[in-house]
Formats: C-alpha cells, sequence, structure tokens
C-alpha cells in the first residue's frame, strides 16, 4: 500500500517512512505543499498523511483544494495544534481522520489501515478469500488457520489482490503498491514475487489474466 | 498605617479642639476684663456715692445694717486724722487701704480685697469701698461656667457628628473597596470609571491602565507558552517516531540511522529550548535606559568563532569588514553577542553554500548599522512581518531553525532603542541591520 507523507520537519519526515516502512506501507515523502501537488498529480497513492502546518502554506488549504478538485484518497491529518477548532476546521475540511502530534506509530499505522479498509469499503480488519486470510493488524496471512510466511513484498502484492477478489491489477499497478519512488524495480519483480506466492499458497489462488495482469480467485 | 478614616478624624477633631480652646481662652481672658471693669466701675461709683452723703461726724462709728447686695462690697468712712466715722456690716475692722486715692489691693485678715480710696479733701472724708476678691474670683468663674459648660457639651456632639459625616463622607472609598473585593481572583476586566466621586475617578482610571497593561501580560504570555508548547510537539513527534523505529528496526544500518536522527532531534530540540529562554529573557527585561557601550570587535570575534565550524560545514566564511574595527556599540555584550549570532546563523542557512557572509559596521549623519550581508535568495516583501513573527521560519529551510532568532534580535534591539531591518542586498543576497538611529533630540 503506497502513501504519501507531507510533512515538513525533517526527522519526523524520516522516521514516518522509515516507520511506516515498518508496519508495510510504501511511503513518498514531501516537505512542502508545492512538492505536495506534485506528488499527487503524478501518483496515485492509497492514502495521504498531511500535516498542517507546511512552510509554503496551510495543509488544510491543501485539503481543501484537493477535495474541491474530486480526490477521494483518505486523508489523514497531522497538527502539533492539538485543539478542538483545528479538528473540527480539519475534519470538516474534508480529512478522515486526526492525530495530534506526538502520536504512536502504532495507532498512525492502525489508522491508515482503518481508513484504508473503509475506502475499499470492508469494515473488519481480516479478508477472507475461500481458505485464504489475511490479518491485516498483525499482516498474518493463514491458509485453514495455517499461518504462511511471507515476505513483506508478497504480502503487499497478496493484500492488494484480495482486497477487490475478482478485480484485475496489471504489473504496472502491483509495481507502484510496492515500491517507493526511490526504489530501483527489477523488471520481473513482480513475476518472482507471484511466482513465490504461488509456491506458499498454492498455484490455482492466483490467477494470470493474459495480457491485463493478475487477479485472485473468488471461490 | 492609621485608617484613613480614623485619621480624618483625628485631623478634624484636632483642628476644632484648637480652635476651640483658642476661642474659650479668649472669652475668658475678655469676660475676666469685662467683669473687672465693670466692678471696678461699680467700687467707684459706690465710693462717690458714699461721699456725697450728708455723713455727721459722730464719735461712736455707725454700723449700717448690711443687705444683700452690699454683701460682696465693704465700706469704711474715715476722717482725715485716721478716725473710723463709719463702716458697712461685714467690713474688716482694719483700715481696707492705706489711704492714697485711688486703687489698691490689700490683704486682710486672710482675705485679698481690691479697694477704692475716695478722698473728700474739704470735708476731710476719705471713703473706702472695697471687692473681696474671692467673692470676685468665684463670679466670675461662675459666669465662665456657665459661657463654656454649653460649648463643652456641644464639643462632644461635635465629635459623634464629625466621626459620622467623615464615615459617611468615605463612603465611596468603601463602595470601590467593596467592588474591587467582590471580583473574582482572575478578573482583570477594567473598574466602572463612570461612578464615584472624581477625586477617586484617576485612581481608578490609573487601575485600570494597570489592569489592562497586566492583561495584555498575560495574554502574551499565555500565546507564547501555548506556542511553545505547539512547537515542541514536532520535534517530539519525530523523536517517538525515531525511536520507535530504533526499538523494531530488524536491520542494524536502520537502527544507526534512528539512533543518529534522535541525537540529532535532541541537539536542535535543546537549541530551540535555548531560544525560547534567550527569546523569553529578552522580552522579560524592561527597556535599559542608560545601555553601555560594547566594542564590537571583541563581541564580534567571539560570534565567528562560535560560528566557525558551521560555516566551515557549509563552505561558507564569516568576514569582519574594516569598518567593524573600533566600533562601539550602544547594547550589552550579551545582547549583541546573541543578536549577531542569530543574524549569522540565519545568513549561513540561506545564504547558500560556498558564499561569504560579512559583518559590517556603517556609520552616517542619522545612524549606526551593524549589517550582516548574505548571497542568500533575501526575503520577499510580503514575508517580511511574517518572518519577524515568532515560529515563523523562512521557506525551503530544511534544517530546522526554531523560527525564533529574528524574534529575539527584534526584542534585544527593542530594548536597547534600536531596531531590526531587513532589506534586499543591491549586489543581490539579504542585508539584516541593527539600526541605531542618533536622536538630536535628547530629551525623548
Amino acid at each position: 500500500m503506497r502513501i504519501l507523507v507531507i510533512e515538513d520537519d525533517e526527522i519526523l519526515r524520516d522516521g514516518l517512512a522509515a516507520g511506516l516502512g515498518l508496519e508495510g506501507f510504501e511511503v513518498d515523502s514531501v516537505s512542502s505543499c508545492a512538492d505536495a501537488r506534485a506528488a499527487a498529480a503524478t501518483q496515485d497513492h492509497a492514502a495521504i498523511v498531511l500535516d498542517i502546518g507546511l512552510p509554503d502554506g496551510s495543509g488544510l488549504e491543501l485539503l481543501t483544494e484537493w477535495r474541491r478538485g474530486g480526490a477521494k484518497t483518505p486523508i489523514l491529518l497531522l497538527t502539533a495544534r492539538n485543539l478542538i477548532r483545528d479538528r473540527i476546521d480539519g475534519l470538516d475540511g474534508g480529512a478522515d481522520d486526526y492525530l495530534g502530534k506526538p502520536f504512536d506509530l502504532g495507532e498512525l499505522s492502525a489508522r491508515l489501515r482503518a481508513l484504508l479498509r473503509r475506502s475499499s469499503g470492508r469494515a473488519e480488519s481480516e479478508i477472507s478469500v475461500g481458505s485464504l486470510t489475511i490479518d491485516e493488524a498483525c499482516r498474518t496471512v493463514a491458509i485453514d488457520g495455517e499461518e504462511v510466511a511471507l515476505s513483506r513484498r508478497e504480502y503487499a502484492i497478496l493484500h492488494a489482490l484480495a482486497s477487490r477478489p475478482g478485480h484485475v491489477l496489471s504489473r504496472g499497478q502491483l509495481e507502484d503498491r510496492i515500491y517507493g519512488w526511490q526504489e530501483e524495480v527489477e523488471s520481473n519483480a513482480v513475476e518472482v514475487h507471484i511466482h513465490k506466492l504461488r509456491a506458499k499458497l498454492g498455484r490455482e489462488r492466483i490467477e494470470t489474466v493474459r495480457g491485463e495482469g493478475y487477479r485472485i480467485a473468488r471461490q | 498605617m492609621m485608617s484613613l478614616r480614623l485619621r480624618l478624624f483625628t485631623l478634624v477633631a484636632a483642628i476644632t479642639m484648637i480652635v476651640w480652646a483658642g476661642a474659650a481662652t479668649w472669652t475668658a481672658l475678655s469676660t475676666r476684663a469685662e467683669v473687672q471693669r465693670v466692678l471696678d466701675g461699680r467700687l467707684i461709683e459706690a465710693a462717690r456715692m458714699v461721699a456725697a452723703l450728708d455723713i455727721p461726724m459722730v464719735d461712736e462709728p455707725r454700723r449700717v445694717a448690711p443687705t444683700s447686695y452690699t454683701r460682696q462690697l465693704s465700706c469704711q468712712i474715715w476722717s482725715m486724722d485716721g478716725a473710723l466715722i463709719g463702716q458697712s456690716a461685714g467690713a474688716p475692722d482694719r483700715a481696707l487701704a492705706q489711704g492714697h486715692p485711688g486703687f489698691s489691693e490689700r490683704q486682710i485678715e486672710g482675705q485679698q480685697w481690691r479697694v477704692y480710696t475716695h478722698v473728700d479733701a474739704k470735708r476731710g472724708l476719705r471713703v473706702m469701698v472695697g471687692d473681696n476678691v474671692s467673692v470676685r474670683q468665684r463670679l466670675v468663674t461662675d459666669m465662665m461656667i456657665g459661657l463654656l459648660l454649653p460649648a463643652l457639651v456641644g464639643l462632644a456632639g461635635l465629635g459623634v457628628l464629625l466621626w459620622l459625616g467623615v464615615q459617611r463622607g468615605l463612603r465611596p472609598l468603601d463602595s470601590l473597596a467593596r467592588s474591587i473585593a467582590a471580583r473574582s481572583p482572575s478578573s482583570l476586566a477594567p473598574l466602572d470609571e463612570t461612578v464615584g466621586p472624581s477625586e477617586l475617578r484617576p485612581v481608578v482610571q490609573e487601575m485600570n491602565g494597570l489592569l489592562r497593561r497586566l492583561e495584555a501580560a498575560r495574554r502574551a504570555e499565555r500565546d507564547f507558552v501555548a506556542n511553545a508548547a505547539h512547537e515542541m510537539q514536532t520535534p517530539l513527534a519525530g523523536l517517538k517516531t525515531q525511536a520507535e523505529v530504533a526499538r523494531r528496526a530488524s536491520d542494524r544500518t536502520m537502527r544507526e540511522h534512528a539512533l543518529e536522527q534522535i541525537t540529532r532531534s535532541v541537539d536542535r530540540t535543546s537549541r530551540m529550548v535555548r531560544q525560547l529562554l534567550s527569546l523569553a529573557g529578552e522580552e522579560g527585561r524592561a527597556r535599559d535606559p542608560e545601555v553601555s557601550l560594547t566594542s564590537l570587535d571583541s563581541v564580534l570575534a567571539e560570534v565567528i568563532d562560535d560560528y566557525r565550524a558551521a560555516a566551515m560545514a557549509c563552505g561558507t566564511r564569516i568576514v569582519a569588514a574594516p569598518s567593524c574595527a573600533g566600533a562601539e556599540v550602544p547594547m550589552s555584550p550579551e545582547a549583541l553577542r546573541q543578536s549577531l549570532g542569530n543574524l549569522v546563523e540565519n545568513a549561513l542557512c540561506h545564504g547558500g553554500p560556498g558564499g561569504e557572509v560579512v559583518i559590517a559596521c556603517e556609520t552616517n549623519d542619522t545612524a549606526m548599522e551593524i549589517l550582516v550581508m548574505d548571497r542568500g535568495p533575501g526575503i520577499a516583501p510580503q514575508d517580511q512581518e511574517r518572518l519577524r513573527r515568532r515560529f515563523e521560519r523562512g521557506a525551503g529551510v530544511q534544517n530546522g531553525g526554531s523560527g525564533l532568532g529574528l524574534s529575539i534580535v527584534e526584542a534585544a534591539a527593542e530594548n536597547c532603542g534600536a531596531r531590526l531591518d531587513l532589506r534586499e542586498r543591491p549586489s543581490g543576497g539579504l542585508i539584516a541591520a541593527i539600526r541605531f538611529d542618533f536622536r538630536d533630540d535628547r530629551s525623548i
């Protein structure tokens, strides 16, 4: 799941990128409104973490601008001014959630997962496709209750496919979801991860749609 | 301090007493003099009246029956050769006077007599009429008591009325005190200036002025604390996040990186706390009326030394222009060092790598300026005001300044009557100047 972090404090931004990375997110991070506009224009993000106080403007302005432009991406606001008035303004301005600094990294990622779940139309934190279950909170995958160990990338691909069973995702879309900007992507990386997933979960779970991409079998 | 009520009462009572005592003394003295004059007149008249009578020359002295009127007065009639011709009842047997005409006083049988002697040389008679002085004294005393006793009683009544009057006169003070006491301890709302007597109005106005200043100071302090607390949240969030990353990181490089970020963040946060303290110090200090002169050279040397490492890190040189030599600045050494330090730091931060930060001192007819010049992008006119505010950082600053530097310089400059001027450098870059205006009018 690729998310965009907009935070001007260098150390916090670096910490968020590393910390959310550990929680299984792919993080793109920028430090100003201008960079955020550019990043949002060139890349689809599953969610956005937005700081209110930015050097070249307010995060709230950015928020209303995006919402007016029709963007539906879930947005979580971060702010140092943890006042009720600010929270109301933020939420009424189109934010989906709100977190005051300093926050707990675990709470931030749980809230992000909740936002992503809701945006894909689900309410519970467990995804089940047939005998396959994915626990988002623990980031574990099990078949018939039997846990299967997956790497970070394998989990990200399986999670992306299982979030919308029967829906086809192209190789490019999968790459976007699992790699950040800075990472070099091998041309056959997605194929390699799919191959390993099939080896662990069984061939028939992930179907190849010729010329289009991959999907998870509904059954 | 004595209560105002008691003080006022004592004062008014003392003045009343003094005036009353003066008036009483005057009355007593003039009454006594008048009584003496009247009684003396009566003696003369009585003596003449007796002398005018046809008194037969008798061998035996005759006694005239006493009357109630003459009880005070005694009369003796003597012949020229010293024989007593007649006397009134109750008169002493000895002669009342020596025999000279006119007034005299004499002690007879323990009694003091005031006597008038009338000499009738033709008939060879001496008529002496005398007043018993103690009787006279009693008369005077009785008259005085009759006059002064009612006044003394009146004085006591006056005292009571004065006390009540003072009480009533000071009632506005009581009501002011009550209205102040009735306020909640945290209330700094002004008092009503329209009610109350005109004498209290200046006091109420002064107090309202004080309350307004206090309220403004309290609001500034509250805002400052709130802002400072909010500003600390972001570095704290950074610290917490990096700490969690360090705890969870599976590989060594990631952990090392997070720990390094924690160290940097602690350095930055502690610098911010230092800046906050120096700003609070500058703003809390009263403006110094007598500013001593500080040698720019020595402070400059310290500042350049302080920022040598930082300058080397970004490949910039800090240069003191020759104009600084020997300059004297009307600012305390600490304030000057802090101000220059902040401006140099800003210049290093915004000036871009490889440049030069120049410190110069320019003096003309109207002002002296200490200039810190860089080759950075400068400050857009619309950002000028914003960047002087606390916690406002310039765009594009990545290394997390506190946003307090210019506020500190401004506060320090204002404390010694100077101001901070930010302007474009003609050859490109920014000039930050601490400007000391010369005042022709020293009376300001």
